[in-house]
């Protein structure tokens, strides 16, 4: 048990090292662009904290982030590579708005979880087209999640020129959902932060609840540890990996959907840039600690709000702190490269070769 | 009706396809080695659309300041190995997870390259510019009197006939020397490569920065040969093809092969179907399902096979 403690430790310390590495190195490039880093970092600071609209930004994108990284969780604990998220965020977010718009008028508490579950769905459909690929016939989910976010993208595009438009609006889009179909906007006024938020929180902790205290969790671990073993104890391993990868996909189209019904209101082209990836991110950066998951979760979010905050004051594009957020996750997950213990015990055993030789001398 | 049809399939089935075809094959042919090299040393890299989108960027980089596109091509594969050496370091000393690695590359590339992009040449997005030199095109002068022969042999960039003899060395090189045969060996049991003396650590590293080498040089020729600008995400997929390439062939380079020219192929017709009332997004769908569908089939035909193989050896499972 305390071995277990001092190893938590020393993730701590290896994550907050690593942390200050990249951001060292964040430094040391803007520097070398001719910028001043102590005021690209204020700036950073301000663009996520500054006022209530960067605050309220912050958490517009915070609600999608924890939504996808719960869902992320799920699969990266079968040890199945879901990049299809962003795919599900699409199709996720365009039929959750669907019922939203075709449906007449229905009060608030009816409307949005249709819409939601509907998402859902359609998401979870599209999940399992890879998630049987890959449970059953072992075909790499690296390669055809990629590829079917590419067909989901270009599916939704189709909807959006095609059969769902909206006539008159400059960027093709969906028509507007029906006003009862939207979250309430939360008091941070400028920006479109609302209620969603209950939402991700609520999709988190069932996640949460999920892995650790149920019979379904207690399986995805097992089949996570090892499939034959569950296999033989009369476990599935396949279906429950299916099943995982569906319910992962679901909940990333959760995501969607509430990024809709939350802040745009419509389905609009492009909507998403390959923001789904911040959301594996966040889950990445924690090696899949379901109870860090929110802190990291919100640190990417200051990170895109905060980007974007800096590149409006000091014109550093925010590419570069897209770029900083990925390095962060293969710096906190090698594991010796930031080994603090093995750094003293090389610094003491220095120490102490001097002092010897000193006494030889 | 009957006539239209034939007319339009005559327009997109005529010579020219085997042209566009093999140039929009092209591409994911060197991404395709990237992924078969280190397959065969049992990594699975999907870092080749990270490797390619760096050496896009730094092949046009390297055309744009030293108007030469050899230094572009050099460039691109010296990053594909710097890259490659990178992410060898991550895997095999610091026992990171490969897909983690790769998909940080991928990510790294995709916003790196946009950094910089603004940060060297001002530009957000994309960037053209007379001072890169494309690579140049090999024409055969005396084809010119036939549309045909021209169109079929003449007017490839030297990149383009490159990858040629660079898959037949591929090939050789994995089936045909030592050093293929350790490699191999490493790929299929590491233990055992172990036990015979073979250092696994460094043929797997080897094994990555050829393959980079590989990317890095599909990037520059996507960047300079086939097109002669830089967008950002302009690998659209194409590392994935290649990998999807990669398992039709089951990582042999030839068989392999075969399945890039497919998915380039499909590339080119779908291309050609647009004008003909079919929804520009389902044209651009088309080779992205037709490379899921083909990669889930022949997965599942190869798994049958080592399913019936194994039955005959072990007897039948119930």
């Amino acid at each position: 048990m305390l071995k277990v403690k001092s190893e938590k430790f020393e993730t701590t310390i290896r994550i907050v090292l690593a942390f200050v590495f990249s951001f060292v190195l964040f430094g040391v490039v803007i520097a070398i662009c001719g910028h001043n880093p102590i005021d690209a970092f204020y700036q950073l600071f301000r663009g996520g904290f500054g006022s209530k609209f960067n605050f309220g930004s912050l958490i517009e994108d915070f609600i999608m982030i924890l939504t996808i990284a719960s869902a992320y969780s799920l699969t990266r604990r079968i040890g199945y590579f879901n990049l299809g998220l962003e795919g599900s965020f699409y199709l996720g977010a365009m039929f959750s708005a669907a019922p939203a718009f075709l449906l007449p008028d229905l009060p608030k508490i009816v409307i949005i979880p249709i819409s939601l579950a509907c998402g859902f769905i359609v998401a979870a459909l599209y999940g399992s087209i890879c998630g049987i690929l890959k449970a059953y016939y072992n075909v790499n989910e690296a390669c055809t999640t990629i590829l079917m976010n590419y067909v989901a993208m270009f599916f939704c595009d189709f909807m959006i020129n095609n059969v769902w438009v909206s006539p008159g609006s400059p960027i093709p889009q969906t028509p507007r959902v029906q006003e009862n179909a939207m979250f309430a906007k939360l008091p941070l006024s400028p920006s479109r932060a609302s209620t969603a938020i209950f939402v991700a929180f609520l999709v988190y902790i069932f996640v949460y609840f999920l892995t650790f205290r149920t019979t379904f969790g207690f399986k995805i671990r097992n089949v996570a540890t090892n499939a034959r073993f569950s296999d033989t104890v009369g476990m599935k391993s396949k279906r429950v990996v299916l099943a995982t990868v569906m319910l992962s996909c679901g909940l990333g189209g959760i995501a969607g959907g509430l990024e809709v019904l939350g802040i745009y209101g419509s389905f609009i082209q492009n909507f998403s840039q390959n923001s789904a990836f911040q959301g594996i991110i966040a889950c990445l950066l924690v090696n899949n600690n379901l109870a860090l998951v929110p802190l990291s979760s919100f640190f990417i979010s200051f990170t895109r709000a905060g980007g974007s905050g800096m590149e409006y004051y000091t014109g550093i594009s925010s590419a570069l702190i897209y770029t900083v957020t990925p390095l962060m996750i293969l710096f906190v997950s090698m594991e010796k490269m930031f080994d603090y213990k093995r750094f003293f015990r090389f610094v003491r055993k220095i120490f102490v070769r001097n002092k010897e030789m000193n006494v030889k001398e | 009706m009957l006539a239209n049809w034939s007319e339009i399939l005559e327009k997109i089935f005529s010579y020219t396809l085997i042209h566009d075809g093999f140039v929009a094959t092209v591409p994911i042919f060197y991404a395709c080695m990237c992924a078969v090299i280190s397959r065969q040393a049992n990594i699975v890299n999907i870092a080749a659309e990270g490797i390619i989108m760096f050496g896009a960027f730094f092949g046009f980089a390297a055309s744009y300041f030293t108007g030469s596109w050899i230094c572009g091509v050099l460039a691109g594969m010296l990053i594909g190995v710097l890259v490659s050496w990178f992410m060898g370091k991550a895997y095999l000393n610091y026992k990171v997870n490969i897909f983690v690695v790769g998909l940080s590359v991928n990510m790294i590339a995709a916003s790196g390259t946009r950094f910089l992009l603004n940060a060297i040449f001002g530009a957000n997005g994309n960037f053209v510019s007379d001072k890169v030199q494309a690579i140049a095109k090999v024409n055969l002068g005396f084809l010119n009197k036939s549309p045909v022969l021209s169109s079929l042999f003449s007017g490839y960039a030297v990149t383009d006939l490159f990858i040629i003899p660079l898959v037949i060395a591929v090939w050789y090189m994995l089936y045909k020397t030592v050093w293929g045969l350790r490699l191999r060996s490493v790929g299929l049991n590491p233990m055992a490569s172990m036990t015979a003396g073979i250092d696994v650590r460094k043929k797997q590293m080897q094994a990555l920065l050829l393959s980079g080498a590989c990317a890095g040089i599909g990037g520059a020729h996507l960047s300079l040969g086939y097109s002669c600008f830089f967008i950002e995400g302009m690998s659209g997929g194409k590392g994935f093809m290649g990998m999807a390439a990669m398992q039709f062939g089951n990582a042999n380079p030839l068989a392999a092969g075969v399945g890039c020219v497919f998915f380039g192929m499909s590339q080119s017709v779908a291309s050609r179907i647009a004008p003909w009332g079919i929804p520009n997004q389902f044209v651009s769908m088309f080779p992205y399902v037709a490379t899921t569908l083909v990669l889930a089939i022949t997965v599942i035909i190869q798994r049958m096979k080592r399913r019936r193989e194994e039955s005959a050896l072990v007897g039948k499972k119930a």
